[in-house]
């Protein structure tokens, strides 16, 4: 028995020993990385240590993760990372903000920078999306090619960035017609996709003739309604048009990952300034993705407007209206 | 408004489909003497087993049996502590619920950059559930229970155990064929659930109807009139609700969300009737 627990433990180190990163050259950049929970969630977390993954894989960075849940962690999370002389580190939260300022004034030389918020110091900036711009630019489809003059939109709870997504999406397709109506209704959750449907048919049941979804994973119940009904909707956050190839007509896209790796090239390229970094349409963090079947149900009028003013978000001569937070 | 609102009828019976199998299956149950809280994660397995089988054989049919299967495998898992090891119901219910939903959450994520959970599920034609639900099972289940000498015996593990064991019948026999027609209906809840309500699996997409089907079973005092009232009653109110919403007349959405709950505890408290549980329920 102490031999097989003796072995085990050799067999553990050894394991432990051969997984480990090989250390890279000590002129590397280091990068750091809280999350408030586990990176294996398939989710807000996940694509945060993708984002870090990219940032090694890119700028061949020496990287290092911590999943902490409170403010204490939070800030101690932080330290480690000061104190180990990391040039980057950050805050996968707008929670992250306070931890992010007091460590900022420890420890001058690290950068923090949390995934939005509004807390700026020297070396404290937060990085926000603006999937708006993207949300705005399905309006604009909405408002021109919807024959009912309703779209509608399913929501799982009404967060403040949910809630700006639809404020957008609103205001793009009333840009174009003013009598335009959306009508609204949240579900409560982002898991029960039964009732996303339900959501989804009582929209379509009052007229709208395209839907657009916040709802995460129950979004599939949007997806289901739609086919059913032949109803042409819109995918978000991710590129979901392969999700219901014959109803989405487009996506709103956001590159997490790549806003990990533009704050983090920003930072080794010594071009950090502090301020509240807006990411979207310029950094090709937000982006609107055609489904290429559909694309010719829609006017090419229409096709045309939407990438002339998507070139206008772009070159920054357009600003989309956002919610407030 | 008004049209909308009779509009959500239909709506609303077939959204609600997975809830009234539920409570059905779970009225089997409670009334051979059993409570089982397992009921969501039955469900919420015989929705990814459903996907995944749909999704290899492209089969609609194979996809429901699966259901059958995974939610007759959580069942089993259920009945082997509370039949046969007799462990307290409640507490083997919870276990059974995390576990299904950890399982399910894991695999889930494993495989959720595969095929199998990004496209689209084959689609669902002829509707044959609902009818199935709504009027087939509880004429075959009130016959069932309430016209044999099955039924009688069954009814009787849930008021009086010592009784069935005197005629000579096995009581662990009849609670585990309540339990396997539970798994049947609860299969099939959750294979509707994923392949028809939705377009696929979601991570804790039964989000709570298990828990649901409970409450609707004891409002509707134990029987068919009152599970299929009750069930209606709360779905009717949940896509009314929608189409309030829709309706934008300004009304807080979270009162509305919470009106079918409201509404199906005033009618179903509101009916007259004497109260009484299956004696030996959860012994």
């Amino acid at each position: 028995m102490k031999r097989i627990r003796a072995l085990l433990t050799l067999a553990s180190l050894a394991f432990l020993l051969l997984g480990c990163p090989k250390p890279e050259s000590s002129s590397a950049m280091k990068v750091g990385l809280l999350t408030p929970g586990s990176v294996n969630d398939n989710g807000w977390n996940a694509i945060a240590y993708e984002g870090l993954q990219e940032i090694h894989k890119q700028l061949h960075a020496e990287i290092s993760n911590q999943e902490t849940k409170t403010p204490a962690e939070f800030e101690e999370g932080f330290r480690s990372y000061g104190e180990k002389g990391y040039d980057l580190a950050f805050g996968h939260g707008f929670e992250f903000q306070d931890a992010a300022l007091k460590a900022g004034k420890q420890y001058p030389k690290t950068i923090f920078i949390t995934t939005s918020g509004s807390s700026v110091a020297p070396n404290v900036s937060p990085m926000v999306f603006e999937l708006e711009q993207a949300t705005y630019l399905l309006g604009v489809i909405a408002g021109r090619e919807s024959k009912t003059g309703k779209a509608g939109v399913v929501g799982g709870i009404n967060l403040p960035s949910i809630a700006s997504t639809f404020l957008a999406f609103r205001a793009g397709a009333q840009s174009v017609n003013p009598n335009f109506e959306v009508k609204e209704i949240y579900t409560g959750n982002f898991d029960d996709a039964g009732a996303a449907k339900l959501a989804t048919l009582s929209l379509i049941n009052a007229g709208c003739d395209f839907i657009f979804h916040q709802a995460n994973e129950a979004g599939r119940g949007v997806f289901q309604a739609c086919q059913e009904r032949k109803v042409r909707c819109f995918g978000s956050n991710k590129n979901q048009n392969d999700m219901a190839p014959d109803v989405i007509v487009a996506s709103a896209v956001l590159d997490v990952p790549g806003a990990f790796v533009y704050m983090a090239k920003l930072v080794h390229d010594h071009k950090f300034k502090p301020q509240i970094y807006w990411l979207g349409r310029r950094q090709r963090v937000v982006s609107l993705v055609w489904n290429d079947r559909l694309k010719s149900s829609i006017s090419p009028q229409t096709v045309a407007e939407v990438e002339k003013l998507d070139a206008a978000i772009q070159a920054g001569t357009f600003t989309v209206p956002r919610g407030k937070f | 408004m008004t049209s909308q609102l009779l509009a959500a009828i239909p709506l609303a019976i077939v959204a609600s489909t997975p809830l009234l199998l539920a409570v059905l299956g779970e009225l089997v149950v409670e009334r051979a003497g059993m409570i089982n809280l397992g009921i969501e994660g039955m469900m919420l397995t015989a929705a990814m087993t459903a996907v995944v089988a749909a999704q290899w054989t492209h089969s609609i049919t194979i996809g429901f049996l699966a259901g059958i299967a995974g939610a007759a495998a959580i069942g089993a898992l259920f009945g082997l502590f509370a039949i046969r090891f007799a462990v307290d119901q409640i507490v083997t219910g919870t276990a059974i619920v995390l576990l299904a939903q950890g399982l399910t959450g894991v695999v889930y994520r494993q495989l959720q950059q595969s095929a199998i959970f990004l496209q689209p599920v084959p689609r669902f034609d002829t509707d044959v559930v609902v009818p199935l639900a709504w009027i087939v099972i509880p004429i075959v289940l009130a016959f069932l229970l309430w016209r044999t000498r099955f039924g009688l015996r069954l009814r009787a593990c849930g008021e009086l155990p010592a009784a069935v064991t005197a005629v000579g019948a096995s009581v662990a026999m009849h609670r585990w064929i309540a339990l396997a027609i539970e798994s049947v209906l609860t299969g099939i809840a959750g294979a509707y659930l994923a392949l028809a309500l939705s377009s696929g699996f979601a991570e804790n997409m039964t989000s709570g109807r298990g828990f649901i089907a409970l409450s609707i079973v004891i409002f509707g005092r134990w029987k068919l009139k009152g599970a299929l009232l009750g069930t209606a009653v709360f779905g009717i109110a949940a896509a009314a609700q929608y189409s309030l919403q829709a309706s934008g007349r300004g009304i807080p959405f979270h009162l509305l969300l919470a009106m079918p709950y409201v509404v199906t505890l005033l009618i179903l408290c509101g009916i007259a009737g004497r109260v009484r549980a299956p004696e030996s329920l959860g012994r």
